[in-house]
């Protein structure tokens, strides 16, 4: 019995690093509050544990208890990165729970196929770049901008994404990014403003931002208040709205530029 | 409905795939998926176009009614993939997002502050009108997508089940 209980606190200790790691690839790939509880509580679970989790802005707690004794158990706590938004880890990380969830399998092999989801990279630079920048296009055609609106959207667009990357590579404030990334975009659109192109200008200026609205996090902040995490959805509503805030100051500063009479 | 206002919608769909596909591509999620979010993408943005332009539908209602019917659409598509029924629904209701409204309000706002005294409430209204404005169709669209996933909640969990290691839509490129 005192042999098992010393197996059984290792193996707690083990799953404990390794649910851990799971839990800050769900919350830095921006999934809510509830898919993290549900998706770590079923790899817990399949192995005979329960979880007690909170999550906080920065940082999460995570104990881990052994079903059958409650005497063996851990604690930890970690820090979350800052959010690089992943669709894939999140559908990997589910289907993975189900399937250890359905066939038992040692925590190694977890561990080794944990590792190989996270070892996938994301699309391409410049694939994901020209991508936006179409996009964004597209959306200034949706809302009636004309020909000119489109092809100087399409350039603030991916100048913006760019500089938005260097701009990262000097580690500034992120919130100080986005006010110089929404200048960059909307000056650009703004240009035909400047030379008088189009018939559409202030479509061009209201669209060249539009990407750089944290979509995401705004629906994740919503469904979170909806199924009872208030306090995280409240956050990401507030670190929503900061980010908007910040955009509109970018975009304000090239309307003082061009000056607010022309528009 | 006549050829050209056929030609109408089509031109929308098309530049709102481009938007759904282009910002789903930011959030990193398998291809096949990606290029069907964008389908839905078109789709929803297509039958709003129709129902404001040709129906005569209130802007919010007609969101509320193609996030409605994206969310719903987005739950098949999802069970047939096997894939998280967000990875559709997100990419598909940018392309709704209100840019135009939130724009308005900021420059009504501005031209408010920079208006003289008896002149300014004319922006205020202004400001007022888009700001609900956005503030409604973004709620219009959040609920519309999210009513189809809280109905059936523990169904949407459980799409993942039992195709780990299987080849549907798993790697990206």
């Amino acid at each position: 019995m005192q042999e098992n209980k010393e197996e059984l606190t290792q193996l707690c200790a083990k799953l404990l690093e390794l649910l851990l790691d799971i839990t800050v690839t769900l919350i830095v790939s921006a999934a809510h509050a509830g898919k993290t509880v549900r998706i770590v509580k079923r790899f817990a679970k399949a192995y005979g544990f329960d979880v007690y989790l909170m999550m906080q802005t920065k940082s999460v707690i995570l104990t881990l208890t052994y079903s059958q004794d409650h005497h063996i158990q851990h604690t930890a706590i970690r820090h979350i990165p800052s959010l690089a938004l992943n669709f894939y880890f999140q559908n990997m990380l589910s289907r993975l729970s189900w399937h250890v969830h359905d066939n038992p399998m040692a925590l190694d092999e977890l561990e080794a196929k944990y590792r190989e989801i996270i070892a996938v990279g994301r699309y391409p630079y410049f694939f994901v770049l020209t991508a936006a920048a179409l996009a964004n296009m597209g959306f200034c055609r949706l809302f009636g901008g004309d020909l000119y609106a489109m092809c100087f959207v399409f350039a603030g667009t991916a100048l913006a994404f760019y500089s938005r990357t260097i701009l990262h590579k000097f580690e500034i404030n992120h919130l100080i990014v986005i006010v110089l990334t929404a200048f960059i975009s909307s000056f650009t659109a703004g240009c035909t403003v400047l030379f008088s192109l189009g018939s559409t200008p202030s479509i061009a200026l209201a669209t060249s931002v539009l990407f750089l609205i944290p979509g995401v996090p705004l629906i994740n902040s919503l469904i979170e208040i909806l199924e009872g995490h208030v306090l995280n959805g409240i956050e990401k509503l507030m670190n929503s709205c900061t980010i908007i805030v910040c955009i509109a100051l970018g975009l304000l500063l090239t309307l003082v530029i061009l000056g607010i009479e022309n528009l | 409905m006549s050829t050209a206002q056929v030609l109408l919608v089509f031109e929308d769909m098309f530049f709102s795939f481009l938007a759904a596909f282009g910002f789903g591509s930011l959030s990193n999620p398998p291809f096949k998926a990606l290029v069907c979010a964008g389908f839905l993408g078109a789709f929803g943005h297509g039958l709003r176009y129709f129902l404001i332009n040709m129906c005569a539908v209130h802007m919010v209602p007609a969101s509320f009614l193609a996030a409605l019917c994206v969310g719903f659409s987005a739950f098949f598509v999802a069970k047939k993939m096997h894939t998280l029924v967000e990875v559709f629904t997100f990419p598909a209701v940018l392309p709704m997002i209100p840019g135009i409204p939130a724009y308005n309000t900021i420059i009504s706002l501005v031209k408010f502050l920079n208006a003289s005294q008896d002149a300014g409430h004319q922006y205020l209204e202004q400001v007022f009108y888009n700001g609900f404005l956005a503030l409604f169709i973004l709620s219009a669209l959040v609920l519309g997508i999210l009513f189809p996933y809280l109905l059936v909640s523990k169904k949407c969990w459980a799409i993942p089940r039992h195709v780990y290691g299987r080849k549907i839509a798993s790697k990206i490129n």
